[in-house]
């Protein structure tokens, strides 16, 4: 076992976390800040290949903060929102525009010098400003390691060392050596992203999600044991994606083009833009969906694959479309609900945090796809991610410390392990096909309360049984049926919220069939997860929404 | 395969394996790059590291 002590350590090296440890490292450069990552920080997480846009800026002059609470409250929370995150990310956007291009960041500027400024995805409003970002992930790498933080690439989080009340740093796992790491730490913030690996992609392979899947819901699990609250666990991360290669492909911006959308017998789909529209067509077998560029003029033609090939995931788009021999000059592009997910992000899906991104543990933070910052994206993963590693940097240097929990420690190494001392058992990725067959079958909208029970039902019996006979041969599968159990947590955590929620918010993400119509009067508030840690037994309870500013919602 | 390596080109460097976002590759009994769990992304990472171009993502559907 490797033995660590650090004043900050900070759980998953993508964009949040590198934030974190930077501005952690910044607020007292004699802070041992310290970095867990499941790759190596130079291409790792939902930003490894970069990104075309940072989504939501309020560029002074353009749009205020105020607009975009009330854009992103009505448009895309309906109402369930806790203004002063949003009010916060907003605020902060351009402060964090302005410090990516100190970075080496180009953003898009028009011929008089000012920000390109191009409407929100979905929510409206002026927000997203296009960048050059492909090496966003190696810059941010860069100034990590030019800051003396410590990066153990290839290391994985198992748990967050507990007590319930106080966290002390995380137990890890080498997934490449198969060392064993206690880390006890003064300051913890959690930045492993959301859970991509949830449902299984049409496509049936398991690695073929939306959202960077070697986020397994590791952070929302973790939380969840160490006695956090969550939220936002009955919202599914579900749209329309480009058929088997799991993109959108700037489907939003492509319809302003003029792009149209035909159904099965060719016919335009005129409601297109109305999610509730396309989820009652696809869902009662009226697909396929295709989108049909062919009638429009070759100018438009060639800046719509201008778009799409220089959109974020180019290089999986280029070899879509070049071994597919697709040509939008005469070919359709079939969309489908492709595969379902949960994530803080482009969903809704989260730990709580505060505006400190302190959780309700003291010495946890949380920011990113793992935080409870619903719709936040990139954005969010910044600003959050900075104040994060602030708060942080702040306890840390207040507190005593850090203490070893011995006996918790040797616990979570022994039940880590045992994967690799059976004699024979079962594959996790056996394992997480059945797991997820199940999530796709019984979780994913539209749902009711039959489904939901039976969903529990086997994720009881998961738990109980099957979870316990995995079997693995080398580290990195080791590494595989860790996640696959932080997967049956965040299965368990939909399930449950999604059981409480009698109503349907929000159309295709939380579909209620046997509540099909949102309800102000009983359920305009949040759903709480949280531990007890005397049963082990997850409970829910409800919280409400809190405002800031009067908005339309 | 969802990551082809041309094997005169590699040289066993091994960038693609140590920056992997899903840690998939690994070096074979000849010293090159190889898809050892099929696991892959298909977010071409590999392609876009590799010093000496020996790596192409090709992706005609989201199995390998």
């Amino acid at each position: 076992m490797k033995i660590l002590k650090t004043d900050v350590l900070i759980i998953g090296g993508g964009s949040a976390g590198c934030l974190a440890a930077i501005a952690a490292k910044d607020a007292d450069p004699g802070l041992d800040v310290t970095i867990f990552e499941k790759a190596n920080i130079k291409r790792s997480g939902s930003l490894a290949t970069g990104m075309d846009a940072l989504n939501i800026v309020a560029v002074p002059g353009i749009s205020t903060p105020e607009e975009y609470v009330e854009d992103v409250g009505r448009n895309l929370l309906h109402g369930v929102i806790d203004e002063e995150l949003q009010y916060l990310l907003a605020e902060r956007s351009f402060a964090m525009l302005k410090k990516l291009e100190q970075w080496g960041i180009a953003f898009e500027k028009d011929d008089e010098g000012q920000y390109v400024v191009k409407d929100l995805f979905s929510a409206g409003g002026k927000f997203t400003v296009p960048m050059d970002g492909w090496n966003l992930k190696p810059i941010l790498a860069r100034e990590v390691t030019s800051r003396k933080i410590k990066v153990l690439n290839h290391t994985m989080a198992t748990s967050v060392i507990s007590d319930f009340k106080r966290v002390h740093g995380a137990t890890g796992l080498n997934v490449r050596t198969g060392e064993f790491i206690a880390c006890s730490a003064k300051a913890t913030v959690l930045t492993s992203g959301g859970c991509s690996r949830f449902g299984l992609p049409t496509s049936q392979y398991l690695f073929g999600t939306f959202d960077f899947p070697g986020n397994a819901g590791d952070g929302y699990a973790m939380a969840y044991r160490a006695g956090t609250d969550l939220a936002g666990f009955e919202y599914v991360q579900y749209w329309t994606e480009v058929k088997e290669l799991n993109t959108p492909l700037g489907k939003y911006y492509l319809d302003k083009l003029g792009v149209k959308n035909i159904d099965a017998s060719g016919k335009e789909i005129v409601d297109s833009d109305d999610p509730e529209y396309l989820v009652r067509l696809l869902l009662s077998g009226g697909g396929p969906v295709y989108e049909r560029f062919s009638h429009l003029p070759e100018e438009t033609l060639k800046k719509i694959e201008q778009i799409i090939f220089s959109s974020e995931r180019k290089l999986p788009i280029l070899s879509f479309f070049k071994e597919r021999g697709l040509d939008i000059r005469k070919d359709l592009i079939e969309y489908d609900f492709e595969d379902f997910c949960l994530c803080g992000g482009h969903g809704a899906s989260g730990v709580k945090i505060d505006s400190n991104a302190m959780t309700s543990l003291q010495g946890l933070y949380a920011a990113g796809d793992v935080a409870y910052v619903p719709w936040q994206m990139l954005t969010g993963a910044f600003v959050f991610g900075d104040i994060a590693g602030q708060s942080a940097a702040n306890y840390a240097k207040t507190c005593s410390g850090p203490e070893t929990n011995w006996d918790f420690v040797r616990k979570e190494e022994k039940k880590v392990f045992s994967p690799m001392n059976r004699s024979h058992g079962i594959k996790p990725s056996i394992f997480e096909f059945k797991l997820r067959r199940v999530i796709t079958q019984y979780l994913a909208p539209p749902r009711n309360e039959a489904k939901l029970r039976t969903a529990l039902r086997w994720i009881k019996r998961f738990k109980t049984e099957d979870i316990n006979q995995l079997k693995t041969d080398d580290w990195h599968e080791l590494g595989r049926a860790i996640e696959a159990e932080f997967i049956l947590d965040c299965a368990e955590m939909n399930a449950r919220s999604a059981l409480e929620r009698k109503e349907t918010r929000w159309d295709v993400h939380d579909y209620r069939s046997d509540y099909p119509e949102r309800d102000d009067k009983n359920w305009l508030k949040h759903v709480l997860i949280r531990i007890d840690p005397k049963t082990w037994e997850m409970t829910i309870l409800t919280s409400p929404v809190k405002r800031k500013i009067k908005s339309g919602v | 395969m969802s990551v082809e390596i041309d094997r005169d080109k590699c040289d066993g460097c091994g960038v693609c394996i140590e920056i992997c976002p899903t840690d998939v590759l690994r070096l074979d009994e000849d010293g090159k790059a190889r898809v050892k769990y099929d696991e892959c992304w298909y977010c071409g990472c590999c392609e876009l590291e590799c010093p000496r171009k020996a790596v192409k993502l090709r992706l005609p559907y989201l199995v390998s």
